[in-house]
């Protein structure tokens, strides 16, 4: 499904009433079959958000979206593929597939989190299906959701070029993040979060990235940082294509600061080489643990899930090599993935 | 926040200019403290001899903007900066 419009790339494309927004919070579903059913509706539900539920419902078992989560979505997919899954955890540990229907997996990738109120709190926020917007693709340079007095507000944006309109379902989420939500293997991704490593810097020590997803309010995207006696711990690191300085800036800070509990090193000047020694040989690693998964999916075969994951994973180390090359980080000799 | 503090910097705190940014990095907890508008302005005034009084009236004057104002601002700012380790006692 996509949409077109002519609208002027900026001008609002869609204005969507609060009180036409379907509340998901309450609501059950299932299948039937290939067919998604309403078991329940969130009891907030009027009459008019009831009705559009049901055509929204319509257009799904009309696309056949059950029967494409069921092969393709990643959650439901390997539900019964505990190999399959540990493999995927190697890279995003957070990925669970228990305990989720594919019914509830299927709604999981259509609602938006929200609220009426303008500068409600992520706990006041709810989970609503939106009729008509539902339809609009996501893209990297997609419009962002925005707001209107109480209205849900996207903006046209043609990011390909053409006249099919875009909205970009959440920031700073990369391919692999996108597969594993949404079923989709996405080229339009700027950035890659780093998998999970822990690597040795000459003169520096053991650097760990933990590779958690953290909700971050910034554009500088600063990860939590821990030091040990001998180790610095990272929660994540994130290979921004457009501005890979952000990450060496970030960086160099945590490293100094590891720097300053080992009296044996010190300087800013070194800082900032170790720092690019460190963002290559992360660089590296990631690119040789994602090509480890990679290989392994592919002897599972090109379609459904793992299809959709190992062409992520592709994106994910295009991104990587486009990180390593604007921002000229490479591995030098100093640095190495610990065994 | 008492107004005859002398406001002083930890001396261990890390800072970098990032992508445009002002980013701090507070020795207590190695958390990351981005610096905006008026927080960077009072941040570059800490000097370990001015107190927040003076650095209150010296801002108002300079701004032309009520003190209370400017006093309810800066301790908030100060605060922060005391909760992130920022800040040394003279």
């Amino acid at each position: 499904m996509s949409v077109h419009a002519d609208v002027p790339e900026g001008d609002v494309l869609v204005r969507l009433p609060a009180d036409l927004l379907i509340p998901m919070d309450g609501a059950q579903w299932d299948s039937s079959g290939d067919d998604l059913v309403i078991v329940r509706h969130d009891g907030r539900a009027s009459t008019v958000q009831r009705e559009l539920a049901g055509a929204l419902v319509a257009v799904y078992n009309a696309t056949r979206k059950v029967e494409w989560a069921r092969a393709v979505l990643p959650g439901p997919a390997l539900g019964d593929r505990a190999d399959v899954v540990e493999l995927i955890r190697t890279l995003r540990p957070g990925f669970a597939t228990h305990g989720v229907s594919v019914a509830d997996a299927f709604v999981q990738t259509r609602v938006l989190r929200w609220s009426p109120s303008a500068g409600a709190s992520a706990g006041d926020q709810g989970r609503y299906l939106m009729p008509v917007i539902d339809l609009i693709n996501h893209h990297e340079r997609g419009a962002p959701w925005g707001r209107a007095d109480s209205e849900l507000a996207i903006n046209a944006a043609y990011p390909m070029g053409g006249s099919q309109c875009f909205v970009r379902y959440s920031a700073r989420q990369d391919p692999l993040d996108l597969a594993l939500s949404y079923g989709f293997a996405e080229s339009s991704c700027t950035l890659a979060r780093s998998v999970p490593v822990t690597v040795d810097v000459d003169d520096l020590g053991t650097v760990e990235v933990v590779g958690q997803r953290l909700q971050t309010k910034t554009v500088l995207d600063p990860p939590t940082v821990a030091i040990d006696d001998d180790r610095l711990r990272l929660s994540h690191v994130t290979f921004d294509t457009r501005h890979p300085n952000r990450l060496m800036g970030m960086l160099q800070l945590a490293v100094s600061a590891f720097l300053a509990k080992q009296p044996r090193t010190g300087g800013r000047g070194e800082a900032a080489d170790l720092t690019t020694a460190l963002i290559g040989v992360l660089v590296e690693s990631n690119l040789d643990r994602l090509e480890e998964v990679r290989l392994e999916l592919v002897r599972e075969g090109v379609g459904g899930a793992t299809g959709t994951v190992s062409r992520a994973i592709d994106q994910q180390q295009r991104l990587l090599r486009t990180f390593a090359d604007v921002g000229g980080y490479h591995p030098s000799q100093r640095a190495h993935e610990r065994e | 926040v008492n107004g005859d503090r002398i406001l002083v910097r930890h001396a261990d705190v890390l800072e970098a200019e990032v992508d445009g940014q002002r980013v701090l990095m507070s020795p207590k907890d190695y958390a990351y403290f981005g610096l905006v508008d008026t927080g960077a302005i009072v941040w570059d005034r800490i000097d370990g001899e001015t107190s927040l009084d003076e650095l209150v009236v010296a801002l108002a004057a300079e701004y032309d903007t009520d003190p209370e104002r400017v006093r309810s601002d800066v301790g908030e700012f100060v605060s922060a900066l005391d909760a992130a380790g920022l800040l040394a006692e003279r």
